[in-house]
């Protein structure tokens, strides 16, 4: 999650400590985050904020189980990425496209046309490659997590999660590399 | 550094900058997204709720005609057991032992051959009980059991309750026969005789006395296949053991 949501990590020794006071303020503190990962994995804001909602309600039903983890962010986490793969799969199953990326909304940011244009390249590359391949790289280089971790939120072995990084990374390089090393 | 990581390592770091700038490209609209959940919420209760009713009103259908199946049997006396009201306790042929259960004044009957022992009561309902058995491998056995605050307080929930042990669900349940037992005009009890599943399938007879709000219970419980040859042991233990 973005360091500006995060919170100390309340002392050890307590063993009443809990990282939020209740659902409310976890609402508040981690939902942005956790639509945002949503949209990156999904690449499609709508699907993305229907996954987040519904993980947060998840989250909701079991927040006296949730509350009590010493590491709540790394299972919501885990299961947005797992529901995003889910919804993808579906999408896949349905032929259906979860977003058509010539529709993709334009980023309102006072931006270079060049940076833009390669990030529509680059959600044209993510959308290319597979829900897990995905998921690897928006957890890696998002969210900074390490392969073993990584591994064990979408149940593979770490190795096959540092060849799908090898082979989403192949796969983007035409797009992020401007000085001709491609 | 390899030249290979060293690609990796930049199209990485592109990577991450362009995730971050991508993340944070469009607001997210927490007020939206809250009244989004509390409609997931607000459905999933409604669900919920439908689907109580609906079990609600399955389970009055199904205690409506069960307590209708039962009038007749009460009012008509249908299938009564009748057992003369005959000394207590009853005599017993000379090869059967006499125990005292210790469950409230109840006479227990040991078979010749089998032998009489005391067993933990058994969850929060019951709150003693005797076992007698065979000791062969087929498990012949009689419990004896004495509940002083049943929580049975109908014939409907009695019968319910008679598919269950300990709450969990017999496997295999069956009622074969359902009938009251007088005994003269003094006492009355009830008969129910069943069969559950497993290996062998094994049938047991039960006979409850329900005295000053306490119940009084009886299992003769055997092997499906030696039902027929324990008969009369069967009917000499459960004639013989009543609660005096």
């Amino acid at each position: 999650m973005p360091a500006d949501e995060t919170r100390p990590r309340p002392a050890e020794s307590s063993a009443r400590a809990r990282w939020f006071a209740d659902y409310d303020e976890f609402f508040a503190l981690r939902a942005p985050s956790v639509v945002r990962l949503a949209r990156l994995q999904l690449q499609d804001n709508h699907a993305a904020e229907d996954v987040a909602a519904m993980v947060l309600e998840k989250v909701e039903k079991k927040w006296k189980r949730v509350s009590a983890m010493s590491a709540p962010d790394a299972y919501v986490r885990r299961m947005l990425i797992n529901e995003c793969i889910s919804y993808q799969r579906r999408a896949a199953r349905r032929h259906e496209e979860s977003v058509d990326p010539g529709s993709l909304p334009v980023v309102a940011q006072p931006d270079e046309s060049a940076t833009v244009a390669v990030r529509d390249e680059l959600r044209r590359a993510l959308l290319g490659l597979s829900p897990q391949q995905r998921a690897v790289l928006v957890l890696r280089y998002y969210e900074e997590v390490p392969d073993q971790e990584i591994a064990e939120i979408l149940g593979i072995a770490r190795v096959t999660v540092r060849s799908h990084a090898l082979y989403a990374l192949t796969r983007l390089r035409r797009v992020l590399t401007v000085d001709g090393d491609a | 550094m390899s030249p290979e990581h060293q690609w990796q390592d930049r199209v990485g770091d592109e990577l991450r900058q362009a995730l971050q700038l991508m993340a944070v490209a469009e607001p997210v609209d927490l007020p939206a997204l809250a009244s989004q959940v509390r409609t997931r919420t607000g459905a999933r209760k409604r669900r919920r709720a439908i689907v109580g009713s609906a079990v609600a009103v399955v389970v009055c259908v199904c205690l409506a005609v069960a307590a209708v199946a039962a009038v007749p049997r009460l009012a008509g006396r249908e299938g009564t057991t009748s057992v003369a009201a005959a000394p207590c306790p009853q005599p017993i042929p000379p090869e059967y032992r006499r125990v005292d259960t210790g469950l409230g004044g109840m006479t227990g009957v040991v078979p010749p051959g089998w032998t009489g022992d005391m067993v933990p009561a058994q969850g929060s309902v019951v709150r003693g009980s005797i076992q007698t058995t065979s000791h062969s491998i087929d498990g012949n056995f009689v419990i004896y059991r004495y509940d002083a605050a049943p929580g049975v307080a109908t014939l409907t929930e009695f019968e319910d309750s008679a598919s269950t042990e300990d709450g969990h669900q017999l496997a295999g349940f069956r009622l074969l026969r359902s009938a009251p037992v007088t005994y003269g005009t003094a006492q009355q009890a009830w008969d129910s005789e069943y069969e559950f599943g497993g290996f062998p399938t094994t049938r047991a007879y039960r006979r409850d006395w329900w005295i000053d709000g306490r119940i009084y219970s009886i299992f003769f419980i055997a092997p499906e296949r030696n039902w027929t040859e324990l008969s009369p042991t069967r009917q000499i233990v459960l004639e013989a053991s009543r609660p005096c």
